[in-house]
């Protein structure tokens, strides 16, 4: 199913960028966006939310790992 | 959301530039067919008999212009302080070129990925917020 992916930009009154991915998760949103940040100049900062690290088999195993644990309590 | 990423916009694509500096209100020349480089005539204000040339790759006027910078692939802005003219400093000028640049570029590029501007406003505090979307 398709699914809809956004990037926002705040250009600042400097022209300075900071970009915001939503809705890409794993390291799709960076394929997606560096060779825009190349373009554009440095990269000064980078930050990570969570759902970076929630590719879709880690996420599974980790659901399995915490319903077992429940289970034996 | 997956990341968010800050980047210093560095000047170096020569048609987001024209572009910029025609959004602010100003009219690139760039140099006729066969010369690589305009000469501004800048003023040099301690020896007034002295009057140094530039070579740049745009220009607007006759004093104010941008020279590519080999070493970092970046325009910078050759200006003459005795006789900049514009309605704001020079300072303010390069942010609001700045601003207009990172806003072609980026308008550029998304729409080559195929994205739809979705939102873009001025806010009140000058900068500008644009949102783009797609379905994949």
């Amino acid at each position: 199913m398709p699914k809809k992916e956004t990037i926002k930009y705040t250009i600042r009154q400097d022209g300075n960028v900071t970009e915001e991915v939503i809705n890409v998760p794993g390291t799709a949103c960076l394929d997606l966006t560096e060779d825009i940040e190349i373009k554009l100049g440095d990269l000064e900062q980078r930050v990570f939310n969570a759902d970076y690290y929630q590719q879709s088999v880690n996420f599974n195993e980790d659901i399995t790992i915490n319903t077992n644990t429940d289970v034996t309590l | 959301m997956s990341h968010f990423s800050t980047i210093k916009t560095k000047l170096e694509d020569r048609d987001a530039l024209l572009q910029a500096l025609e959004r602010i209100g100003e009219r690139p020349n760039v140099p006729f067919q066969g010369t690589s480089v305009i000469e501004l005539v800048l003023l040099n204000p301690t020896h007034a008999e002295e009057h140094p040339t530039v070579e740049v790759e745009v220009s607007i006027g006759v004093d104010v212009g941008f020279k590519l910078n080999e070493k970092t692939g970046a325009y910078e802005l050759i200006a003459d302080r005795q006789t900049w003219d514009r309605d704001v400093p020079i300072e303010r000028f390069m942010e609001k070129l700045t601003q207009q640049y990172a806003r072609m570029l980026i308008h550029r590029e998304v729409e080559e990925k195929g994205f739809q501007i979705e939102e873009e406003w001025e806010m009140e505090d000058n900068s500008i917020e644009l949102t783009v979307s797609r379905w994949n």
